[in-house]
């Protein structure tokens, strides 16, 4: 009898025991389910590949509308026929979200290469085609991350009517919310940008204290705020932060400050204060932090040996050659290399035969470097 | 007809490329456009611009390397501009020693930049119409 192909499978199956029943029927399921999930694959592929060369096409399609409204000549005689021509184009793209994306991207990407005239046209630009209001409006979503979204828009846009309302986000009790606020002021207003320091809730992490201090790097024109203020805050970071800004702009501090952050419970603003002493060369303040000395922790009397390295003079001999005679390995050795450094090699031998008490390590050490 | 001075233009970001491009034809140069340091590479041996207007951070070859290219291995002359994003000195320093011209640091403003690009050609002996 001739059977064709698919009769052949068919009776092969009717004759074939339970098992191997079950084990066909589960193969052909894989095989359909394998085959469904190909399909999708393909199809999400395809819609991809679409949408990305629907997104170059109108990129470009606006790139060039964009480049030819800012090149405009505000001479020629058909000039504002041709503007309304080509800002109607765009408002009427501007309706979708996708072009809207599309052409508020270009816009920003411009603005961060751009200065001068054109940027203020792009700032202007951006309001005439009612790209302002769908950023405004993402400043009222429930969601934090499309207000952080609403903001850097703004903040790219320079548009420096949103300061009260990122100013009444600094204390956001959502971590991103509030550390984009807070790069906010500094970016966008340079006059008071640092002002929300004074009534900061919660600490400024380190990572957050970094992007601060690189938004100041790259605003030209900010200007330090009155930092006596800051140092006075109840609140432990911003007194750190704020004694980074005093080293990085050089600022001076009034004696009576220093002497009280000197005093500081925070072990760190304590570290930072008598680096500064020798990082700014504050001679003054060298007999404040030899009386300061026995009350500071470890960490503390490292920091005012590295100061009187830095700033030694042969007054400071006496005090070194005692502390030399400390006990603890790390502060004698920083003592006898401080002292080292300020005396011949040869009074330098005497100071170490006139020990009381030797830390023998620190010693032999220091010795093998002067020998 | 007289020949109009060929600027070489190498910037990665399609929409600068494209505003600088038509600045530069209204000022009535002849601007060739590369998006890469391949590209340009190409253009250079090829086409022999008399001014080169740079990014540094590009695909493929870098804008240094394109300099250096410039340089040391096809020898040529023609001044050369570079741009720069901010916190990017050192790139600025390694570029002025492999034999830029002059830099401009982004954002910049094309007005100024035209007027760097006429300074650098007057230096170098060219104006507008050759």
């Amino acid at each position: 009898m001739n059977l064709t192909p698919f009769e052949w499978i068919v009776e092969l199956y009717h004759e074939s025991p339970l098992k191997v029943k079950y084990l066909l029927g589960s193969i052909v399921v894989l095989l359909f389910l394998c085959l469904l999930t190909l399909t999708v694959l393909v199809s999400l592929r395809m819609k991809l590949y679409n949408r990305r060369n629907k997104t170059s096409f109108l990129r470009a399609k606006y790139e060039e509308l964009l480049i030819t409204l800012l090149y405009l000549d505000e001479e020629d005689f058909d000039y504002q026929v041709q503007k309304d021509e080509i800002v109607n184009e765009l408002k009427i793209a501007i309706k979708s979200k996708a072009e809207r994306n599309i052409i508020k991207d270009l816009l920003i990407g411009l603005l961060r290469d751009i200065s001068g005239d054109m940027a203020t046209q792009i700032q202007e630009l951006f309001h005439e085609l009612g790209l302002v209001k769908y950023s405004l409006k993402k400043l009222k979503s429930r969601k934090w991350y499309i207000k952080i979204q609403g903001i850097r828009e703004l903040t790219e846009m320079q548009e420096r009517s949103i300061q009260g309302y990122v100013f009444g986000l600094v204390n956001h009790n959502n971590t991103l919310l509030r550390s984009e606020a807070q790069l906010t002021m500094v970016r966008l207003f340079e006059y008071g940008g640092l002002g929300f320091l004074i009534d900061l809730k919660y600490p400024v992490s380190e990572w957050q204290q970094l992007q601060l201090m690189a938004s100041i790097q790259n605003n030209v024109e900010f200007v330090l705020p009155q930092i006596k203020d800051l140092l006075k805050s109840k609140n432990i970071t911003v007194i750190q932060f704020s004694l980074k800004l005093v080293q990085f702009f050089n600022h001076i501090i009034e004696p009576e400050e220093i002497k009280r952050l000197i005093k500081h419970r925070d072990p760190q603003i304590r570290k930072q204060t008598i680096d500064i002493i020798g990082e700014m060369g504050l001679f003054d303040m060298k007999p404040y932090l030899k009386e300061s000395y026995v009350a500071l922790t470890k960490e503390g009397k490292l920091s005012v040996i590295n100061t009187l390295a830095q700033l030694g003079s042969e007054e400071d001999v006496t005090f070194l050659t005692a502390s030399s005679e400390d006990v603890d390995f790390k502060i004698s050795l920083q003592a006898m290399l401080a002292l080292k450094d300020l005396l011949t090699q040869e009074e330098f031998k005497k100071e170490m035969g006139s020990l009381h008490v030797k830390n023998e390590r620190a010693l032999e050490f220091v010795m093998d470097q002067v020998c | 007809m007289k020949n109009k001075i060929k600027v070489l233009l190498v910037e990665d970001d399609t929409t600068l490329s494209l505003l600088l491009k038509f600045r530069l034809q209204k000022e009535g140069y002849l601007p060739l456009v590369a998006h890469d340091g391949k590209q340009a590479i190409e253009i250079i041996e090829n086409d022999q611009p008399d001014l080169i207007l740079s990014d540094i951070m590009l695909p493929f070859i870098s804008g240094l390397e394109v300099i250096s290219h410039v340089r040391n291995e096809l020898k040529l002359p023609m001044p050369i501009l570079i741009f720069s994003a901010a916190g990017q000195e050192e790139m600025v320093l390694k570029a002025f020693d492999l034999g830029a011209n002059d830099f401009m640091a982004k954002p910049f403003s094309p007005n100024e930049l035209m007027i760097r690009v006429k300074r650098i050609l007057q230096t170098s002996g060219q104006s507008v119409l050759n």
